[in-house]
Protein backbone atom coordinates (compact mmCIF):
# COMPACT_ATOMS: atom_id res chain seq x y z
CA UNK A 1 0.00 0.00 0.00
CA UNK A 2 1.25 3.36 -0.93
CA UNK A 3 2.35 5.17 2.37
CA UNK A 4 0.43 8.39 1.29
CA UNK A 5 -2.61 6.86 0.60
CA UNK A 6 -5.29 8.75 2.30
CA UNK A 7 -8.86 7.20 3.79
CA UNK A 8 -11.90 8.61 2.74
CA UNK A 9 -15.41 7.50 4.23
CA UNK A 10 -18.49 8.05 2.36
CA UNK A 11 -22.46 7.18 3.34
CA UNK A 12 -24.62 5.03 1.15
CA UNK A 13 -25.77 8.12 -0.33
CA UNK A 14 -22.75 10.06 -1.46
CA UNK A 15 -21.20 6.43 -2.93
CA UNK A 16 -24.64 5.89 -5.21
CA UNK A 17 -24.15 8.92 -6.76
CA UNK A 18 -20.09 8.90 -7.48
CA UNK A 19 -20.32 5.59 -8.72
CA UNK A 20 -22.13 2.44 -10.28
CA UNK A 21 -23.39 0.71 -7.08
CA UNK A 22 -24.75 -2.50 -8.45
CA UNK A 23 -25.36 -5.59 -6.69
CA UNK A 24 -22.15 -7.12 -7.43
CA UNK A 25 -20.90 -4.20 -5.57
CA UNK A 26 -23.29 -4.41 -3.16
CA UNK A 27 -21.57 -7.65 -2.51
CA UNK A 28 -18.55 -6.82 -2.47
CA UNK A 29 -19.58 -4.47 0.84
CA UNK A 30 -20.95 -7.18 2.68
CA UNK A 31 -18.02 -9.60 1.97
CA UNK A 32 -16.34 -8.50 4.93
CA UNK A 33 -19.39 -9.45 7.09
CA UNK A 34 -19.78 -12.48 5.28
CA UNK A 35 -16.13 -14.23 5.91
CA UNK A 36 -16.78 -13.51 9.14
CA UNK A 37 -19.88 -14.79 9.73
CA UNK A 38 -18.36 -18.24 7.69
CA UNK A 39 -15.27 -17.88 9.89
CA UNK A 40 -17.97 -17.98 12.80
CA UNK A 41 -20.51 -20.53 11.66
CA UNK A 42 -17.73 -22.83 11.01
CA UNK A 43 -16.46 -22.96 14.81
CA UNK A 44 -19.70 -23.92 15.35
CA UNK A 45 -20.75 -26.15 13.32
CA UNK A 46 -20.33 -29.96 13.22
CA UNK A 47 -19.81 -32.26 10.93
CA UNK A 48 -22.87 -34.70 10.51
CA UNK A 49 -21.05 -38.07 10.04
CA UNK A 50 -17.22 -37.90 11.19
CA UNK A 51 -17.00 -41.87 11.25
CA UNK A 52 -15.69 -42.51 7.56
CA UNK A 53 -13.01 -39.78 7.84
CA UNK A 54 -11.77 -40.66 11.19
CA UNK A 55 -11.25 -44.01 10.43
CA UNK A 56 -9.29 -42.99 7.04
CA UNK A 57 -7.23 -40.79 9.61
CA UNK A 58 -6.34 -44.00 11.64
CA UNK A 59 -5.79 -46.64 8.88
CA UNK A 60 -3.05 -43.25 7.82
CA UNK A 61 -1.35 -43.70 11.71
CA UNK A 62 -1.22 -47.30 10.92
CA UNK A 63 0.72 -46.77 8.09
CA UNK A 64 2.46 -44.27 9.02
CA UNK A 65 3.20 -44.56 12.79
CA UNK A 66 6.57 -42.36 12.81
CA UNK A 67 4.14 -39.51 11.97
CA UNK A 68 1.80 -39.00 14.27
CA UNK A 69 2.01 -35.43 15.19
CA UNK A 70 1.98 -34.55 11.33
CA UNK A 71 -1.20 -36.28 10.49
CA UNK A 72 -2.70 -35.03 13.65
CA UNK A 73 -1.98 -31.40 12.32
CA UNK A 74 -2.83 -32.82 9.07
CA UNK A 75 -6.43 -34.20 10.09
CA UNK A 76 -7.14 -30.75 12.34
CA UNK A 77 -6.68 -28.78 9.21
CA UNK A 78 -9.18 -31.05 6.98
CA UNK A 79 -11.26 -30.77 9.26
CA UNK A 80 -11.43 -26.94 9.55
CA UNK A 81 -11.30 -26.52 6.09
CA UNK A 82 -14.40 -29.12 5.48
CA UNK A 83 -16.66 -27.15 8.21
CA UNK A 84 -15.14 -24.11 6.66
CA UNK A 85 -16.82 -25.33 3.13
CA UNK A 86 -20.15 -26.85 5.01
CA UNK A 87 -20.49 -23.39 6.72
CA UNK A 88 -20.02 -21.16 3.14
CA UNK A 89 -22.84 -23.71 1.76
CA UNK A 90 -24.98 -22.79 4.91
CA UNK A 91 -24.87 -19.28 4.48
CA UNK A 92 -25.07 -19.23 0.70
CA UNK A 93 -28.44 -21.32 0.95
CA UNK A 94 -29.65 -19.18 3.58
CA UNK A 95 -29.23 -15.59 2.21
CA UNK A 96 -28.26 -16.46 -1.57
CA UNK A 97 -30.04 -19.39 -3.21
CA UNK A 98 -29.21 -18.53 -5.99
CA UNK A 99 -25.39 -19.06 -5.68
CA UNK A 100 -26.06 -21.81 -3.65
CA UNK A 101 -27.52 -23.91 -6.70
CA UNK A 102 -24.37 -22.74 -8.45
CA UNK A 103 -22.03 -24.25 -5.70
CA UNK A 104 -23.62 -27.43 -5.93
CA UNK A 105 -23.03 -27.51 -9.69
CA UNK A 106 -19.82 -27.20 -8.57
CA UNK A 107 -19.88 -29.70 -6.15
CA UNK A 108 -20.84 -32.35 -8.95
CA UNK A 109 -18.01 -30.89 -11.35
CA UNK A 110 -15.84 -31.79 -8.54
CA UNK A 111 -16.53 -35.00 -7.82
CA UNK A 112 -16.60 -35.97 -11.64
CA UNK A 113 -13.10 -34.45 -12.65
CA UNK A 114 -11.29 -35.84 -9.30
CA UNK A 115 -12.64 -39.48 -10.40
CA UNK A 116 -11.54 -38.54 -13.60
CA UNK A 117 -7.96 -38.45 -12.61
CA UNK A 118 -7.90 -40.51 -9.56
CA UNK A 119 -8.98 -43.67 -11.20
CA UNK A 120 -7.41 -43.22 -14.83
CA UNK A 121 -3.49 -42.85 -12.72
CA UNK A 122 -1.60 -45.39 -11.69
CA UNK A 123 0.02 -43.19 -9.07
CA UNK A 124 -3.40 -41.75 -7.37
CA UNK A 125 -1.84 -40.42 -4.39
CA UNK A 126 0.34 -38.10 -7.02
CA UNK A 127 -2.84 -36.39 -7.83
CA UNK A 128 -4.52 -35.38 -4.56
CA UNK A 129 -2.90 -32.06 -5.02
CA UNK A 130 -4.18 -31.84 -8.10
CA UNK A 131 -7.56 -32.47 -7.21
CA UNK A 132 -7.31 -29.54 -5.30
CA UNK A 133 -6.10 -27.76 -8.10
CA UNK A 134 -9.49 -28.95 -9.87
CA UNK A 135 -11.61 -27.83 -6.77
CA UNK A 136 -10.63 -24.38 -6.36
CA UNK A 137 -10.27 -24.03 -10.28
CA UNK A 138 -14.12 -24.90 -10.54
CA UNK A 139 -14.90 -22.73 -7.19
CA UNK A 140 -13.17 -20.07 -8.07
CA UNK A 141 -14.82 -19.55 -11.70
CA UNK A 142 -18.04 -19.02 -9.48
CA UNK A 143 -16.78 -17.37 -6.47
CA UNK A 144 -13.41 -15.73 -6.79
CA UNK A 145 -14.99 -12.76 -7.42
CA UNK A 146 -16.88 -12.14 -4.42
CA UNK A 147 -15.29 -14.45 -1.95
CA UNK A 148 -12.11 -14.38 -3.31
CA UNK A 149 -10.12 -15.15 0.37
CA UNK A 150 -12.23 -17.84 1.23
CA UNK A 151 -11.48 -20.21 -2.26
CA UNK A 152 -8.72 -21.56 -1.13
CA UNK A 153 -10.35 -23.07 2.24
CA UNK A 154 -13.53 -23.90 0.91
CA UNK A 155 -11.71 -26.08 -2.03
CA UNK A 156 -9.95 -28.02 0.27
CA UNK A 157 -12.62 -28.55 2.24
CA UNK A 158 -14.34 -29.91 -0.81
CA UNK A 159 -12.12 -32.32 -1.09
CA UNK A 160 -11.81 -33.34 2.67
CA UNK A 161 -15.53 -33.94 2.11
CA UNK A 162 -14.73 -36.20 -0.51
CA UNK A 163 -12.27 -38.15 1.92
CA UNK A 164 -14.98 -38.11 4.64
CA UNK A 165 -18.43 -38.78 2.70
CA UNK A 166 -16.37 -41.49 0.68
CA UNK A 167 -14.76 -41.54 -2.58
CA UNK A 168 -11.15 -40.90 -1.75
CA UNK A 169 -9.97 -43.74 0.66
CA UNK A 170 -6.94 -46.26 1.04
CA UNK A 171 -5.73 -49.14 2.84
CA UNK A 172 -2.71 -50.82 4.02
CA UNK A 173 -1.04 -52.69 0.94
CA UNK A 174 -1.34 -56.18 1.49
CA UNK A 175 1.92 -58.35 1.50
CA UNK A 176 2.49 -60.24 -0.84
CA UNK A 177 3.14 -64.33 -0.18
CA UNK A 178 5.58 -65.76 -1.21
CA UNK B 1 1.69 -26.83 3.55
CA UNK B 2 -1.54 -27.31 1.92
CA UNK B 3 -2.61 -29.99 3.91
CA UNK B 4 -3.68 -32.40 0.64
CA UNK B 5 0.03 -32.03 -0.67
CA UNK B 6 0.48 -33.44 3.02
CA UNK B 7 -1.87 -36.14 2.88
CA UNK B 8 -0.20 -37.09 -0.52
CA UNK B 9 3.10 -37.38 0.81
CA UNK B 10 2.32 -39.06 3.68
CA UNK B 11 -0.03 -42.15 1.82
CA UNK B 12 2.86 -41.93 -1.03
CA UNK B 13 5.88 -42.53 1.55
CA UNK B 14 4.12 -44.99 3.40
CA UNK B 15 2.70 -47.04 0.06
CA UNK B 16 -1.08 -46.92 0.84
CA UNK B 17 -3.05 -48.72 -1.70
CA UNK B 18 -5.58 -46.67 -3.04
CA UNK B 19 -9.71 -47.38 -2.31
CA UNK B 20 -11.65 -45.29 -4.93
CA UNK B 21 -15.24 -45.24 -4.93
CA UNK B 22 -16.73 -43.29 -7.75
CA UNK B 23 -20.41 -43.92 -6.51
CA UNK B 24 -21.84 -40.19 -6.39
CA UNK B 25 -22.40 -38.35 -3.06
CA UNK B 26 -25.68 -37.52 -1.54
CA UNK B 27 -26.80 -34.39 -3.45
CA UNK B 28 -28.22 -31.55 -1.49
CA UNK B 29 -32.11 -32.54 -0.58
CA UNK B 30 -32.72 -28.68 -1.28
CA UNK B 31 -32.88 -29.88 -5.01
CA UNK B 32 -34.78 -32.86 -4.32
CA UNK B 33 -38.18 -32.83 -6.08
CA UNK B 34 -39.91 -35.57 -3.94
CA UNK B 35 -38.33 -34.00 -0.87
CA UNK B 36 -39.78 -30.11 -1.73
CA UNK B 37 -43.02 -31.63 -2.27
CA UNK B 38 -43.50 -33.96 1.30
CA UNK B 39 -42.26 -30.31 3.02
CA UNK B 40 -44.92 -28.39 1.53
CA UNK B 41 -47.28 -30.86 1.92
CA UNK B 42 -46.41 -31.28 5.55
CA UNK B 43 -46.52 -27.24 5.85
CA UNK B 44 -49.84 -27.31 3.85
CA UNK B 45 -51.42 -29.75 5.71
CA UNK B 46 -50.13 -27.92 9.16
CA UNK B 47 -51.16 -24.57 8.35
CA UNK B 48 -53.45 -24.20 5.53
CA UNK B 49 -57.03 -22.93 7.36
CA UNK B 50 -60.41 -24.71 6.29
CA UNK B 51 -63.17 -21.63 4.99
CA UNK B 52 -66.83 -21.56 4.05
CA UNK B 53 -66.56 -23.13 1.23
CA UNK B 54 -64.44 -26.38 2.50
CA UNK B 55 -61.83 -25.57 0.54
CA UNK B 56 -58.07 -24.96 2.36
CA UNK B 57 -56.26 -21.89 1.93
CA UNK B 58 -52.93 -20.20 3.05
CA UNK B 59 -50.99 -16.91 1.95
CA UNK B 60 -48.56 -18.12 -1.11
CA UNK B 61 -45.65 -15.95 1.34
CA UNK B 62 -46.39 -17.47 4.53
CA UNK B 63 -46.02 -21.20 2.81
CA UNK B 64 -43.28 -20.04 1.42
CA UNK B 65 -41.96 -18.80 4.26
CA UNK B 66 -43.04 -21.60 6.59
CA UNK B 67 -41.28 -24.57 3.94
CA UNK B 68 -37.96 -22.37 3.64
CA UNK B 69 -37.24 -22.23 8.04
CA UNK B 70 -38.80 -26.12 7.91
CA UNK B 71 -35.78 -27.30 6.33
CA UNK B 72 -33.12 -25.03 8.25
CA UNK B 73 -34.00 -25.75 11.63
CA UNK B 74 -31.34 -23.19 13.00
CA UNK B 75 -33.46 -20.23 11.65
CA UNK B 76 -36.28 -20.92 14.31
CA UNK B 77 -34.96 -18.20 16.42
CA UNK B 78 -34.41 -15.72 13.74
CA UNK B 79 -38.18 -15.91 12.53
CA UNK B 80 -39.20 -15.88 16.62
CA UNK B 81 -37.17 -13.00 16.74
CA UNK B 82 -38.99 -11.10 13.94
CA UNK B 83 -42.30 -11.96 14.42
CA UNK B 84 -41.78 -10.57 18.32
CA UNK B 85 -40.38 -7.80 16.83
CA UNK B 86 -42.88 -6.70 14.98
CA UNK B 87 -43.75 -3.33 17.94
CA UNK B 88 -40.40 -2.50 16.30
CA UNK B 89 -40.40 -1.76 12.88
CA UNK B 90 -36.64 -0.31 12.57
CA UNK B 91 -35.67 -3.66 14.41
CA UNK B 92 -37.64 -5.90 12.71
CA UNK B 93 -36.21 -4.88 9.72
CA UNK B 94 -32.90 -5.81 10.81
CA UNK B 95 -33.84 -8.92 12.92
CA UNK B 96 -35.38 -9.97 9.30
CA UNK B 97 -32.64 -9.14 6.77
CA UNK B 98 -31.10 -12.54 6.33
CA UNK B 99 -33.93 -14.55 6.70
CA UNK B 100 -36.19 -13.01 3.88
CA UNK B 101 -33.12 -12.67 1.53
CA UNK B 102 -32.69 -16.29 1.61
CA UNK B 103 -36.18 -17.12 1.19
CA UNK B 104 -37.26 -14.62 -1.42
CA UNK B 105 -34.53 -16.14 -3.28
CA UNK B 106 -36.17 -19.90 -2.73
CA UNK B 107 -36.70 -20.41 -6.58
CA UNK B 108 -36.83 -24.36 -6.09
CA UNK B 109 -39.81 -23.90 -4.34
CA UNK B 110 -41.39 -21.43 -6.90
CA UNK B 111 -40.88 -24.47 -9.36
CA UNK B 112 -42.30 -26.89 -6.90
CA UNK B 113 -45.53 -24.85 -6.24
CA UNK B 114 -45.84 -23.83 -10.40
CA UNK B 115 -46.16 -28.04 -10.71
CA UNK B 116 -48.54 -28.33 -7.99
CA UNK B 117 -50.55 -25.43 -9.54
CA UNK B 118 -49.66 -27.23 -13.18
CA UNK B 119 -51.37 -30.60 -11.46
CA UNK B 120 -53.75 -28.73 -10.10
CA UNK B 121 -53.35 -30.07 -6.66
CA UNK B 122 -53.24 -25.99 -5.96
CA UNK B 123 -54.78 -22.96 -7.31
CA UNK B 124 -53.67 -19.76 -6.89
CA UNK B 125 -56.38 -17.10 -5.81
CA UNK B 126 -55.01 -13.59 -5.86
CA UNK B 127 -51.68 -13.81 -2.68
CA UNK B 128 -53.19 -17.40 -1.58
CA UNK B 129 -52.68 -20.60 -2.99
CA UNK B 130 -56.26 -23.19 -2.46
CA UNK B 131 -56.78 -26.99 -2.22
CA UNK B 132 -57.07 -27.61 -5.75
CA UNK B 133 -59.75 -30.72 -7.27
CA UNK B 134 -56.11 -32.74 -6.84
CA UNK B 135 -55.15 -31.68 -3.44
CA UNK B 136 -55.82 -35.49 -2.63
CA UNK B 137 -52.04 -35.85 -4.02
CA UNK B 138 -51.07 -33.49 -1.81
CA UNK B 139 -52.35 -35.31 1.42
CA UNK B 140 -49.90 -38.93 1.10
CA UNK B 141 -46.85 -37.38 1.38
CA UNK B 142 -48.51 -36.08 4.98
CA UNK B 143 -50.26 -39.17 5.86
CA UNK B 144 -46.70 -41.35 5.06
CA UNK B 145 -44.46 -38.95 6.85
CA UNK B 146 -46.31 -39.35 10.08
CA UNK B 147 -47.15 -43.40 9.13
CA UNK B 148 -43.21 -43.79 8.87
CA UNK B 149 -41.87 -41.57 11.07
CA UNK B 150 -40.04 -39.52 7.93
CA UNK B 151 -39.19 -35.84 8.12
CA UNK B 152 -39.64 -35.69 12.00
CA UNK B 153 -37.12 -32.86 11.97
CA UNK B 154 -38.98 -30.70 9.97
CA UNK B 155 -42.09 -31.48 10.74
CA UNK B 156 -41.38 -30.26 14.85
CA UNK B 157 -40.44 -27.06 13.42
CA UNK B 158 -43.40 -26.85 11.43
CA UNK B 159 -45.44 -27.70 14.58
CA UNK B 160 -43.67 -25.47 16.53
CA UNK B 161 -44.33 -22.60 14.28
CA UNK B 162 -47.82 -22.90 14.58
CA UNK B 163 -47.32 -20.99 17.60
CA UNK B 164 -45.31 -18.25 15.34
CA UNK B 165 -47.72 -15.39 14.51
CA UNK B 166 -46.73 -14.64 10.98
CA UNK B 167 -48.69 -11.38 10.12
CA UNK B 168 -49.44 -9.92 6.20
CA UNK B 169 -47.26 -6.60 7.22
CA UNK B 170 -44.35 -8.80 8.01
CA UNK B 171 -44.75 -10.88 4.07
CA UNK B 172 -46.00 -7.00 2.69
CA UNK B 173 -44.79 -6.77 -0.80
CA UNK B 174 -43.92 -10.57 -1.01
Amino acid sequence: MDPTASVVVVGPKQLANRHAVDEITIYRARQCVFMKRVQATAETIAIEDPKGFDWKMQVLREIRPDQQAAIQALSDQLRINWRTALAFERELDETVPTLHRALEDDRREILTRVSEVMVASSEPWTQLARADDIAREIIGRDFERLYGPLVPQVSSGEIARLIGECPVGWQKRQEAHA
Amino acid sequence: MNPLHTLAELLRGGGAQPLFSPERLAPSTIYDLQYRLAITACAFELHAKSDLVNTRRIRAATLKLLQFVAIRPWLVPVLQEWAASQRHPQFSLLASQRLRRGFVGDVTYEAVIAFLVARRVLVRVGSHLVSGQNVDALTPFYTAAVEHSLFAAERRVLQKLVDVKITNSMLEGW
